[in-house]
C-alpha cells in the first residue's frame, strides 16, 4: 500500500522553557523550516492538520491561534485534539480521500504555559475521581506497582530504559535532556509515586513538528526518499483506569495486531528495523515492548536486559532519545513519525539506524496508554 | 512579549478566569451519592445480561453494550481488597481548594468485595514499605457528610481474622 507519502519533517529543539516564543511562533519555526527544506510556499499545501488540546492552549478553538502560523486562512483546516500521531491520521485519510495532494500535519505544545498536573487531573472525571487529585504522575505509579508486582519486573529494569533513551538523546540535536545517567542516578533519584522516581519520567518540554504528506503520484517531485505507510490500527481501552487490568496495556496490544496485519508482519523483531515508542515512563516502555509483540507477556524487563533495545539490538527503540528525554505532551506522536520518517530517509545523523528500512512509530492519548494508535512506515 | 528569564525583568500580564460547571452526573450517580449521604452505604451497578458489578456505578455494560438502570444498582460492602498502590511524594495543588496538599499521601487501587472493577481512592499509608498488594481495606465514613467523594476521605489498612 504505497498511497500515502511523507517527504519532509521540520522540529523545533525541544526545550524546558520558551518564554521568548508564544506556541504560534514555534509553530511558524517548524512550518518555515519545513517550507525551506522542501523548497515550497504556502500555495503548495493543499491542507491543513493539527493537534494540540486546549487545556493546554488555554482557550478553546485553540487551533485558530496558529492559523496565521500554518496559513490556513481561507484554507481547509482541521485540528485534532489530542496526540499528534493522530493528526498523522486524519492527515493521511486527507490524501486517501484523492481530494488534496498535499496536507502538512503540525503539532505542538507549551507545557510551560500551565501545570501540567493540573492539565492532567481535568482528564478524570469531575464527581468520582477528579478530587483525588490523580494525574499522569500517580496513575503511573499505580500501573507501574500492578505491573512490577505481578510480573516481577524490578526497578533496575526499569531504570535501563531510562539510562538508554536518555543515552540515545545525546545523538539528537533537537532532544530536550541531553546528559547521560546511569542505573544509580534513577535508582537513587527521589521517589515521586512509587515505585517510581524523578528519573523514570519525562521532562515537560516545549516545541513543535511538522510534516507534509503527499499523494503516490506527487512524492517524488518534493524528494527521492518518501516514507509510506505500510500499516495503521488504533485502539482505545477503557477511559476508567479501574476499568482496565492495567498489568498490560491492551489497548496497544490490539492497536499493533492490525497495523502488522495490514503490513503484513508476522514477526515484528525479525522484520522491523526500528521503533519508536511512546515512553510515558520508565516500565511504560517495557509493558510497549510486550504489547507490541517484541516480547511475551511480563517479559519487558528481560527483554530490556536482553541490550535487543539498544542502538545495535535487534530493534532499537527510541533512538531518538524518545518521551523520556523530550516530552512536549501532545506532539510527542508525530516527533515519533518524525524520528521513523527520518530513519528511513537516512537522514538521522548520528542516531541514524544503518539501512533501516521498516519501521514503527506509535502514538498515546490520555492516562497510561487509553488511546492508542500504531503506524507502520516503509523507505524506499 | 517577554524576556529571557534571568536577564532583565520578565513582562507579565496575569488573570485569572473562574469557569464554573454545573454537571448532570445521571440517576446512578445520585443514587450513589444520596445513599453515600444519608446512609453512608456504597452502591454499585451490576449489568442485567454478564452480571458484571461495576464500582463506582456506570451507566453503560462496555462488554455488552447494555445499559444499567437504577433497578440494577447493588450495595457493595464498605471493605475490599488492594491490587495496587502508590505513595505520591511531590506537590500537588488540589483540585477543590486550589492550594497545595500535604504530601505524601498513599493512593490505592482497590476492589471492593463482590466488584468486578477497580477503583482509585486514598489509603492511610504512606510508608510504601508497609503496604502490599493483597492487603485488606475498609471505607472510613465522614460523619458529617455532603454527598460526595469526599464523604470517604480514604480507606484504612484493616487486619482480619482469617
Amino acid at each position: 500500500m504505497d498511497k500515502v507519502a511523507i517527504v519532509g519533517v521540520a522540529q523545533t529543539k525541544y526545550e524546558e522553557d520558551k518564554i521568548d516564543q508564544p506556541y504560534s511562533e514555534l509553530v511558524f519555526e517548524v512550518v518555515k523550516k519545513l517550507h525551506n527544506n522542501l523548497g515550497i510556499t504556502n500555495d503548495d499545501i493543499g491542507c491543513v492538520i493539527t493537534s494540540s488540546n486546549d487545556f493546554n492552549d488555554g482557550r478553546t478553538i485553540a487551533n485558530m491561534a496558529i492559523q496565521d502560523a500554518v496559513g490556513s486562512v481561507r484554507k481547509a483546516e482541521s485540528r485534532v485534539s489530542g496526540d499528534g500521531a493522530f493528526a498523522y491520521v486524519y492527515g493521511a485519510m486527507r490524501i486517501l480521500s484523492e481530494e488534496y495532494d498535499t496536507v502538512m500535519v503540525v503539532s505542538h505544545c507549551k507545557c510551560s504555559e500551565v501545570s501540567q498536573y493540573l492539565v492532567n487531573n481535568t482528564i478524570f472525571d469531575p464527581y468520582y475521581q477528579r478530587h483525588l487529585g490523580l494525574d499522569q504522575i500517580s496513575s503511573a505509579g499505580l500501573m507501574a506497582n500492578m505491573y512490577m508486582n505481578k510480573y516481577g519486573v524490578s526497578e533496575e529494569q526499569a531504570a535501563k530504559v531510562v539510562v538508554k533513551n536518555r543515552k540515545n538523546a545525546l545523538n539528537n540535536p533537537h532532544a530536550h535532556l541531553q546528559k547521560e545517567i546511569s542505573v544509580e542516578d534513577v535508582l537513587n533519584s527521589k521517589m515521586l509515586a512509587y515505585p517510581l522516581k524523578e528519573l523514570d519520567f519525562p521532562p515537560f518540554s516545549d516545541g513543535a513538528v511538522a510534516m507534509l504528506l503527499t499523494s503516490e503520484k506527487s512524492a517524488k517531485k518534493f524528494t527521492d526518499t518518501p516514507v509510506w505507510l505500510k500499516g495503521y490500527a488504533s485502539c482505545t481501552d477503557a477511559y476508567y483506569l479501574g476499568h482496565r487490568n492495567m498489568t498490560d496495556l491492551i489497548g496497544l496490544e490490539l492497536a499493533a495486531k492490525g497495523a502488522y496485519e495490514m503490513a503484513g508482519i508476522s514477526d515484528p523483531v525479525g522484520e522491523l528495523d526500528v521503533a519508536e515508542v511512546y515512553d510515558a515512563f520508565s516500565t511504560h516502555e517495557l509493558m510497549s515492548y510486550e504489547a507490541l509483540g517484541f516480547c511475551g507477556k511480563g517479559e519487558g524487563g528481560k527483554f530490556m536486559d536482553s541490550g535487543a533495545t539498544q542502538m545495535n539490538g535487534s530493534i532499537p527503540v527510541n533512538p531518538s532519545g524518545g518521551v523520556l528525554s523530550s516530552n512536549p505532551t501532545m506532539a510527542n506522536g508525530l516527533i515519533r513519525v518524525a524520528e521513523i520518517v527520518l530513519q528511513l530517509m537516512g537522514k538521522a545523523g548520528k542516531r541514524q539506524i544503518p539501512n533501516a528500512k521498516l519501521g514503527l512509530a506509535n502514538g498515546m492519548n490520555g492516562i497510561c496508554s487509553q488511546g492508542n494508535c500504531v503506524l507502520i512506515f516503509g523507505g524506499e | 512579549m517577554s524576556r529571557k528569564k534571568g536577564q532583565e525583568k520578565i513582562f507579565e500580564i496575569k488573570w485569572k478566569t473562574d469557569l464554573p460547571y454545573r454537571y448532570s452526573i445521571g440517576k446512578l450517580a445520585v443514587k450513589f451519592f444520596e445513599e453515600l449521604k444519608k446512609n453512608k452505604k456504597i452502591y454499585g451497578s451490576k449489568c442485567p445480561k454478564c452480571g458484571k458489578v461495576n464500582f463506582p456505578p456506570r451507566a453503560v455494560c462496555a462488554d455488552c453494550f447494555v445499559e444499567m438502570t437504577l433497578s440494577d444498582m447493588v450495595e457493595l460492602p464498605p471493605k475490599g481488597t488492594l491490587e495496587g498502590f502508590t505513595v505520591v511524594n511531590y506537590p500537588f495543588v488540589d483540585p477543590q481548594t486550589g492550594g497545595m496538599r500535604p504530601f505524601p499521601y498513599g493512593y490505592a487501587l482497590l476492589k471492593l468485595d463482590g466488584a468486578d472493577t477497580y477503583t482509585m481512592h486514598f489509603v492511610n499509608e504512606t510508608d510504601y514499605t508497609k503496604l502490599k498488594v493483597g492487603q485488606r481495606v475498609e471505607a472510613v465514613f465522614k460523619e458529617e457528610r455532603e454527598g460526595n467523594m469526599g464523604d470517604i476521605p480514604y480507606f484504612k489498612v484493616i487486619k482480619e481474622e482469617e
